[in-house]
């Protein structure tokens, strides 16, 4: 057992998590403004520059940024480890990956080789930083919590989606060959079902119990899900290159690839009806909508891997042929802006307001211990108030309703929906920029 | 064998049973439940806390010979958790369901993740670090004060 470097510190300074987390609803503001000016013609294709930019500043700006802010916060809490030096790992992990992602949208949308290549320094030397600061930390986490493997094996996906990246990218410049499309599926599949995916798992094990209230996850699925699902990928990926270098025995290859997207999918399967079983019986039955974007995040999930088969059927059958690339879109748009867009704005919105309270009771502490008279400390819901969260909430099911037609039907929706998700961004940056500026208030005037 | 992660983590769920109930009465604005229930967890989370404080941590001191680190940090959370406590009775006295349940709710969290470090961290060292006639002992002072 480690003793060095147990810490069970409260948290890094605010400003560590925060500036990832209010950096993340602007890229999503730029997404929705991209759909507007592109329209249809951005949803034509999985290839066209627009949907490219669109992804990325979706996956990269939003999400990772916010899973950034929030495993810095988070590490001390889940494996009695501090990083060493947070501020000045914080500095370097958002310089390198804000002007990398920046960078990376606008090679695709001007399709510079140069900005590609620039690109590649940027988000690998942010990624490295990442996986160097964090992994060090999880590798001394002293705590027996079940999300550590999962964690550890998601930074790993994440290595693996960023070489990939890489590889793609450095095809995008011209000096090899571009690797469409297996390349960019193996990038998409250890991004998002990988890093994405399996991290929001890991995390589930601990904060669905903790939030509602609830039963514990079956040991079964919390110690074998993220390790399974790693090693499906794997030979996922081994299939990917086997079609590539040995393309005889398709059979055996068309074998492989059903066994284990089949097994992925039981997987979240299993994942999405527990996570909704255990809901049903949670003790803490007061009305919160944190509970409502979990139902919409299982619900998506689920949608989403009865899509993907849908496809795999449609494509076996050949019939009818139309259905196979609305089903494929179906199966990535529920995932990302279903399951793991619900997760992720639950989540933010009880971490924000809980650490704005944290740090400013201990302002107020320290007030009181110098021997001055505190305050009162707002509280949660005083923060980030009901009416907000309720407005939020409202927002996201007005985005994901007019997204889903806006897949099929682009011409009609398309920039429809980039004004809906436009709103939904908009409102988040709001809330969190008041929260922010709350405590900025509190801090100046103690 | 009944282990101290056991025991304790037992407690904290017996804890979070009674918080979620004070909570729904008064969503529901059941005061007399409310009040019975708040008085409960109270006094549960005090008896958790003493029995923390004044055995499990000192035995965790001695056996890592940390005793400016984590448990400090753990008493600091204890300290923070009872300045909730006080404003949730305020509330209740005033009959304020608004204000209570937004106290509940920063507490919930605060609460949650103080149970996430010990179960994951203070509780399975101490199990490991103290040797079985240790735990026994430290196991059989809890006993005494849970039934007092």
């Amino acid at each position: 057992m480690q003793l060095s470097g147990l810490s069970l510190q409260q948290a890094p300074p605010v400003s560590v998590p925060f500036r990832f987390f209010l950096s993340a609803p602007v890229f999503g503001m730029l997404a929705a403004v991209l759909l507007i000016w592109w329209g249809d013609e951005a949803l034509g294709s999985r290839w066209t520059p627009a949907m490219l930019a669109i992804t990325h500043a979706l996956v990269l700006g939003f999400f990772t940024s916010i899973m950034f802010g929030a495993m810095q916060q988070m590490l001390p809490v889940l494996a009695g480890a501090v990083i060493t030096r947070p501020r000045l790992v914080a500095w370097l992990l958002y310089l390198s990956w804000m002007t990398g992602v920046v960078t990376l949208l606008l090679a695709f949308l001007v399709k510079k080789s140069g900005l590609f290549a620039a690109s590649i320094v940027l988000l690998g030397m942010a990624v490295l930083v990442f996986a160097w600061a964090v992994g060090t930390a999880l590798m001394r986490a002293s705590s027996q919590s079940q999300s550590l493997r999962g964690m550890k094996l998601a930074v790993l996906a994440l290595l693996l989606t960023l070489v990939l990246g890489m590889v793609l990218a450095w095809g995008h410049t011209g000096n090899m060959i571009l690797l469409r499309p297996w390349g960019t599926n193996l990038h998409l599949m250890w991004g998002l079902v990988g890093w994405v995916g399996m991290l929001i798992v890991s995390v589930a094990w601990q904060v669905v119990p903790m939030f509602q209230i609830t039963k514990e996850y079956p040991n079964y699925l919390v110690q074998w899900l993220a390790p399974c699902i790693f090693g499906l990928l794997l030979i996922r990926s081994f299939v990917s290159l086997g079609h590539f270098g040995l393309p005889h025995y398709q059979w055996l290859w068309q074998l492989l690839s059903l066994f284990a997207e089949g097994l992925v999918s039981l997987l979240f399967i299993a994942f999405a009806l527990q996570t909704l079983r255990l809901q049903h019986y949670r003790r803490r039955k007061i009305k919160d909508y944190h509970i409502h974007y979990w139902q919409l995040a299982c619900g998506s999930l689920l949608l989403s891997v009865a899509c993907w088969w849908g496809a795999i059927l449609v494509a076996s059958w050949q019939w009818p042929v139309w259905l196979l690339e609305p089903l494929h879109l179906l199966a990535v748009t529920f995932f990302v802006v279903g399951f793991v867009m619900a997760v992720m704005t639950a989540m933010l919105y009880k971490i924000v307001a809980f650490l704005i309270w944290l740090h400013l009771h201990n302002i107020n502490t320290q007030l009181q211990m110098a021997g001055k008279s505190g305050t009162t400390v707002p509280h949660m819901k005083t923060i980030i108030s009901n009416v907000y969260t309720k407005i939020q909430f409202q927002t996201y099911l007005l985005a994901l309703g007019v997204i889903l037609p806006a897949v099929l039907w682009p011409v009609q929706f398309a920039r429809l929906a980039g004004v809906a998700w436009f709103i939904f961004f908009a409102m988040m940056a709001l809330n969190l920029g008041r929260a922010l500026s709350l405590y900025r208030r509190f801090k100046m005037a103690s | 064998m009944t282990t101290i992660a056991n025991y304790m983590s037992g407690d904290h769920r017996h804890c979070d049973a009674i918080f979620a109930a004070a909570e729904s009465a008064v969503d529901e604005q059941d005061w007399e439940l409310a009040k019975q229930q708040t008085g409960a967890f109270l006094k549960a989370m005090e008896e958790h806390f003493s029995i923390e404080e004044s055995v499990l941590f000192p035995a965790f001191e001695q056996a890592t010979g940390m005793a400016g680190g984590p448990t400090q940090v753990m008493r600091y959370e204890h300290q923070q958790m009872r300045s909730l406590f006080a404003e949730m009775e305020m509330a209740l006295a005033e009959t304020d369901e608004d204000e209570f349940l937004s106290v509940t709710e920063t507490l919930l969290i605060m609460m949650q993740q103080h149970n996430m470090k010990e179960e994951g961290i203070i509780y399975a060292m101490s199990d490991t670090l103290l040797g079985p006639e240790d735990v026994s002992s430290v196991l059989s002072q809890i006993h005494n004060i849970a039934a007092a």
